[in-house]
């Protein structure tokens, strides 16, 4: 039998080493699978994360944050397992950011670079809501999400999606120029993007 | 002298070089690192500096589907992308990647000091490819065999036809092994009589043996590998921390560098087999490779770049190469020294002549002596933070460690005295093995 742990972290801890958490993990048997995870991957600042854990012995919970760049912070969380200690357990990390971008590699439809997908559920959660998006792909692009659509010129921002979900699907369209049509190898990124204000 | 590591990029390695500022003419890493963004699900992943040289979780994929994967050809426009890293990452571990996913670790020169020292003194190849897009096997093969019999690594005897050894032995060309544990080549089952032979020597002589002057004209080197033998492995195969190999690499340079009358005429090459998952920004060229199966395998481009330092006295000085490189490179080199106007084998030659050509590492010489004093590297400790996990009592899955432990066994089963006075150690290493197995119940 295993047992399953969860402990809820709020965001208002120190931002450098937030603390060292020792939690008692039971269990009944010596399996060797475990399970640790840290949900959602992405948060804004003062959100919450759910960790939970499949273990047998006592472990301890390691939670740091590092940074990267200057808008970037990363909240680390390690399991260390003193019973299991040759073990690695893969550290989860959770990104904090005010915003992010949506990123894909377009495919050719007609005389368009078109993009048609679902976003990475575990990576943006269910909570991030949207307040603006950008387009980022260097190109016009018309973008439709959560029954609602938009055509942005290059560097432009929308507030269209305002309160809506970052999850779910996603579809970019931008046209081709004629010189584009004529030679597909002139389209220099294939890329289709935009950025999201949380 | 010829050191070949296992499994790690250009970038992974030495893009720190510009990325620090410390080599800015190597085509490494440069800010801002979104511009080599890999895609995965929406989420775009930037390559990070590594804090802390750690063992990783997970081997990374490096099979020649998970490469594929890794270049991630354009549908539209045909063009390498190089941002299938962490896809092929996720797929293979079954793990969401982190932000900071593993393929994009960079290391900064904090953490491979020995290699960051080497490149910035002598001469760095920004434009050295690993032979075919695929992984240790079909890569090594090509490295010491001038041909490639099967096109990705899998439980097998792998064929020896064209080997360095005899193609030495046939132009009398004087050659030893020094190997610091059980050798790869035991996994060519003709190379065996050298592998058991004279001719392969216990790592521990070298220093002594270049200080002596008992050299000849070739040197290969193998670290000890991941997955095989007693000991520390320092061959810098993922998931292993880095800091062994750069410990081992000081140890060879400093063997290298330890008699003046060897050193003058001495180039030392240091180079990877292949990327081993690690991300590269540089999209290798079109080449194209066949394998000598009996259904033969097509590969159309290079492999992903890896880390290529030539150190002698005849390159200049803190200089970066960047002519087109992969592993025959060495072997085109061997043969205008050693057989001159006679290419190492034609089939070898009219490869390299595609176009883009690829060069033989004596276009990076200098014709004149320089660094004739070779320059010391730190002589600080490298701490190795390591854990070994599981691996000593769960027998191995994947090809390289199963096919190095299935030869061990078959080496020690058919060659029981030479192998006892060869790899003493294997036999304390397979009976402990065992023993461990079997109280794990995993045999």
């Amino acid at each position: 039998m295993k047992k399953s742990t969860g402990l809820k972290f709020n965001q208002q801890c120190s931002p450098l080493l937030i603390g060292l958490v020792i939690v008692s993990l039971l269990a009944a048997c010596r399996s060797k699978n475990y399970h640790f995870d840290v949900q959602p991957k992405t948060i804004k600042a003062n959100d919450s994360v759910f960790v939970s854990w499949e273990n047998n012995r006592n472990g301890k919970l390691l939670i740091y944050d590092t940074y990267f760049g200057d808008d970037i912070i990363y909240r680390n969380f390690k399991l260390v397992d003193p019973g299991h200690s040759k073990r690695v357990i893969p550290p989860v990390q959770v990104a904090i950011l005010n915003k992010a971008r949506i990123v894909f590699h377009g495919h050719l439809s007609n005389d368009s670079l078109i993009v048609s997908e679902q976003i990475d559920k575990v990576r943006f959660g269910n909570k991030l809501i949207i307040n603006s998006i950008i387009n980022t792909s260097g190109r016009d692009l018309d973008i439709s999400h959560s029954g609602r659509s938009v055509k942005l010129a290059p560097d432009e921002e929308s507030r269209i999606f305002k309160g809506t979900s970052v999850n779910g699907l996603w579809q970019f369209r931008s046209a081709l120029s004629d010189k584009e049509k004529s030679n597909s190898e002139l389209i220099k990124d294939d890329k289709l993007s935009v950025l999201i204000s949380f | 002298m010829l050191l070949m590591f296992e499994n790690r990029s250009f970038d992974h390695m030495l893009g720190h070089l510009s990325y620090q500022g410390l080599q800015p003419l190597a085509d490494g890493l440069k800010n801002p690192l979104a511009q080599y963004e890999n895609l995965y699900k929406g989420g775009a992943y930037l390559p990070f500096p590594i804090q802390t040289d750690l063992q990783l979780p997970f081997d990374l994929p490096h099979e020649f589907n998970e490469v594929k994967i890794q270049l991630a050809r354009s549908s539209v426009n045909g063009k390498l992308n190089m941002d299938g890293f962490v896809e092929a990452y996720a797929m293979k571990t079954g793990q969401q990647p982190n932000p900071e996913s593993e393929p994009m670790g960079f290391f900064t020169d904090k953490d491979v000091p020995v290699t960051s020292f080497l490149a910035r003194e002598f001469c760095t190849c920004d434009r050295w490819f690993s032979s075919v897009p695929s992984s240790t096997q079909p890569n090594r093969s090509m490295a010491f065999c001038g041909e490639i019999p099967v096109h990705q690594t899998k439980l097998q005897g792998l064929s020896a036809n064209g080997n360095i050894f005899k193609w030495m032995n046939d132009h009398k060309i004087t050659w030893r092994v020094y190997h610091d544990g059980f050798s790869f080549f035991t996994l060519y089952p003709k190379l065996w009589r050298y592998v058991l032979g004279p001719k392969f020597r216990n790592y521990k002589h070298l220093y002594s043996d270049m200080l002596n002057n008992d050299v000849p004209q070739v040197i290969l080197v193998e670290p000890s590998y991941h997955g095989i033998g007693p000991g520390q492995p320092n061959d810098n195969h993922a998931p292993l921390a880095i800091g062994w190999g750069e410990d081992f690499l000081r140890k060879t340079y400093q063997a290298a560098i330890v008699n003046p009358e060897v050193w003058k005429e001495l180039l030392m090459v240091v180079y990877y087999d292949e990327h081993g998952g690690f991300y590269d920004h540089v999209p290798p060229p079109a080449c194209k490779s066949t394998t000598t199966e009996e259904v033969p395998f097509n590969f159309d481009s290079l492999g992903v770049r890896i880390p290529g330092i030539l150190i002698s006295p005849w390159v200049r000085p803190g200089s970066v190469c960047n002519e087109l490189f992969d592993h025959t490179s060495v072997l085109q080199f061997l043969a205008e020294k050693f057989t001159p106007g006679i290419p190492y084998s034609p089939d070898l030659e009219a490869r390299a002549n595609q176009s883009p050509k690829i060069s033989s590492i004596s276009v990076a010489l200098s014709d004149q002596q320089n660094l004739a004093d070779a320059p010391q590297p730190d002589s600080a400790p490298i701490l190795v933070r390591s854990v070994l996990g599981d691996t000593t009592c769960t027998p191995p899955t994947e090809g390289i460690p199963l096919s190095f432990e299935l030869s061990a066994r078959d080496l020690m089963a058919r060659f029981p005295e030479k192998v006892r006075v060869k790899y003493p150690e294997l036999f304390r290493w397979r009976d402990e093995l065992d023993l461990a197995r079997k109280r794990t119940g995993q045999v």
